[in-house]
């Protein structure tokens, strides 16, 4: 695959979790793909896997019963067919990842300092584990780390690498955790649910700190979220998931302004709006159980206009025009 | 007290003194809620909006009576309950739905025998549109929107007039969202219930409530009637919250203010800043907001604003 301009791709994705009572299928052939420097959303409610698909992507998935198929290319490579040494030096690294909850993510019984000095030594290092670094060499990493910090525009880094992660705001949390995201210079950022656990003020700074760094620095970013809005306000291109499949994709002003699959209407319908005209009804019943799939359309059983072949026929995604794409029957 | 309202604030303040930890003894306190004010009208939905710590959630529990306030008085008619945040942690996992629905009828109509008992678990079950073998079973087996609905009867059974809802869908998807807000709607219709809304989701309160009133400290700082707060926000405070709000569509951006972002976040109520406390994030502070902590002026009939913007213009 030497055609590539694409830095992520994702195809047929498929991850079955075995559990009592049977097979799972918890990702059902799930196409995504990310270019250099892009900025893509995947939202979806709970359960509709976006969370495992990035999981996936990391090699964060528990390896005991749970069945990965399809591939993952980056840069053309992929990344199912590596060992985990070889995935390690480009998952963490060239692609990195952040987490929702800025608490649960640091280390509480560490400061700031001595967690990026860790990341950062490592790279100084060489790349290799349980190398004791030399005092000019941790000096270096303190140089870097406070670059990081003011990157991210925290006001006095040299404060912060001294702190311990509880004596910092949500935000300032979620703000180093960004700068320890860039420590790796990566070229893709996979963020879950960014500044969500945030007040909106504080959210609304991130984000555009966020936007900020990847345009200057050319990353390329992958948001999952739930938030509609936060999506809209920030992506080129959006991906909608439900019940581990991809329903619809298209340019996020595309998308927003003229959603065709039942689910996007729906989910982009039950959103409260701000001019105030009511509120919608939202969509009828709840995300299936993975346990008994049945062999249709994933959504047959809440969507509002579905027809008789929906039942037993699921649907294949189809090509509406450039880059937008959905898996419908009543579509195309 | 007007004998139309159901529900009168007055000055309510609630400090917390610090207890524990290594600034016990400090004689330091937490003013979680300085000074508040407001009323609400029968059949109303009083909305309450802010970022976390401003002391939103603590004015719900001091009206139920969970904390008990420091000063200034709550005045009510009829009974009061509460519905909060998290069903999954707000229900007794190991109590079947009707028995959490039986222990509130217990207390509140003494003397039902098991029978009637069994019949009104079963009437509150169908008011929150729940079939009634929902009685047997257990929270576990329920999903969110239905934990929720289970909470919402469990507020109901004792008759209340008022229902303080603390974010009672943040928990929930987008979609099961809307189903919950429309029958919190409905009963509210059918039952002349009033409610004091909780939540940090701008766009739902403008769907929602007749009054928002926003708070920032501790302290309200503005509240007008929900058309009029949205489209002629006053307060830098209220300006800013509504442009940060995420939106989906077109049309919705051109209803925001113009975009401002304000550097930090909200202080510790621990140390409030002098004079307006906003003063610190907004702007457009001038000198006299660090001193001088300004008052509340009724800018528009019941629109009211606390800040030096819009003062009356002899004391500016």
């Amino acid at each position: 695959m030497l055609t590539y301009n694409q830095l992520l791709e994702i195809k047929d994705l498929t991850v079955d979790f075995s559990r009592f009572g049977g097979k799972a299928r918890v990702l059902n052939r799930v196409n995504l793909h990310v270019a250099k420097g892009e900025k893509v959303g995947v939202v979806g409610e709970t359960g509709c896997g976006k969370s495992v698909t990035m999981k996936a992507v990391m090699n964060l998935l528990p390896t005991k019963r749970v069945f990965v198929g399809g591939s993952i290319f980056y840069k053309g490579q992929d990344l199912l067919t590596l060992d985990r040494f070889a995935r390690r030096q480009i998952t963490g690294k060239e692609v990195v990842m952040i987490f929702q909850d800025p608490m649960t993510s640091l280390n509480p019984v560490f400061t700031i300092g001595q967690q990026m000095e860790d990341i950062l030594g490592y790279n100084l290092a060489g790349a290799q584990r349980g190398v004791r670094l030399s005092k000019k060499l941790r000096a270096e990493a303190r140089q870097q780390a406070e670059r990081f910090l003011a990157a991210v525009k925290l006001a006095d880094p040299e404060r912060i690498l001294h702190s311990y992660p509880f004596q910092l705001s949500g935000g300032m949390r979620q703000r180093v955790l960004i700068a320890m995201a860039l420590a790796n210079q990566p070229e893709l950022i996979i963020a879950d649910e960014p500044g969500t656990a945030l007040d909106v003020t504080t959210q609304a700074q991130i984000l555009d700190l966020m936007d900020q760094l990847v345009r200057q620095e050319g990353i390329a970013l992958l948001m999952i979220t739930h938030n509609l809005g936060v999506v809209r306000e920030t992506t080129d291109r959006v991906y909608v998931m439900y019940a581990g499949t991809v329903v619809e994709t298209a340019e996020t002003g595309q998308l927003f302004a003229e959603p065709l699959h039942p689910y996007t209407k729906g989910l982009l319908d039950s959103v409260p709006k701000l001019h105030g005209q009511g509120l919608s009804e939202g969509i009828e019943g709840s995300v299936p159980d993975y346990l008994q799939m049945k062999p249709g359309c994933r959504f047959f059983p809440r969507c509002p206009q579905a027809l008789a072949k929906c039942e037993y026929e699921p649907p294949m995604p189809r090509s509406i025009s450039e880059n937008h794409m959905v898996s419908c029957h009543l579509v195309g | 007290m007007n004998s139309g309202e159901v529900l009168t604030v007055d000055n309510l303040v609630k400090y917390f003194p610090i207890k524990g930890g290594f600034l016990r003894g400090s004689g330091g306190q937490v003013r979680a809620v300085d000074g508040v004010s407001f009323s609400v009208q029968p059949c109303q939905v009083f909305g309450l909006v802010g970022e976390s710590g401003s002391g939103k959630s603590t004015i719900g529990r001091l009206l139920v009576g969970l904390y008990q306030p420091t000063s200034g008085s709550i005045t009510y008619q009829g009974k009061m309950q509460m519905v909060f945040q998290n069903p999954g942690s707000s229900l007794n996992p190991r109590r079947t739905v009707g028995k959490t629905l039986e222990l509130p009828l217990r207390l509140h109509h003494r003397g039902l025998t098991r029978k009637q008992c069994r019949q009104r678990v079963a009437e509150l079950l169908a008011q929150v549109e729940l079939d009634a073998e929902y009685a047997n079973k257990l929270p576990r087996s329920l999903s969110g929107g239905q934990k929720q609905r289970v909470a919402i009867a469990r507020a109901l059974a004792s008759d209340p007039k008022f229902i303080v809802l603390d974010e009672p869908t943040s928990a929930l998807d987008v979609s099961v969202q809307a189903k919950i807000i429309k029958l919190i709607l409905e009963l509210k219709d059918q039952l002349n219930l009033s409610y004091l809304l909780i939540s940090h989701d701008l766009s739902l309160m403008r769907n929602v409530a007749d009054v928002t009133a926003v708070m920032y400290l501790g302290k309200i700082v503005e509240i007008a009637p929900t058309a009029e707060l949205f489209a002629n926000p006053a307060h830098p405070y209220t300006q800013v919250l509504l442009a940060s709000i995420p939106v989906v569509s077109v049309e919705e951006e051109a209803l925001k203010p113009t975009k401002r972002l304000v550097e930090g976040e909200i202080p510790s109520p621990l140390q409030i800043p002098q004079g307006c406390s906003f003063h610190t994030r907004c702007p457009e502070a001038m000198e006299l907001c660090a001193r001088v902590a300004p008052e509340d002026s009724e800018i528009k009939p019941g629109h009211r604003v606390a800040c030096h913007l819009h003062g009356r213009k002899g004391e500016r």
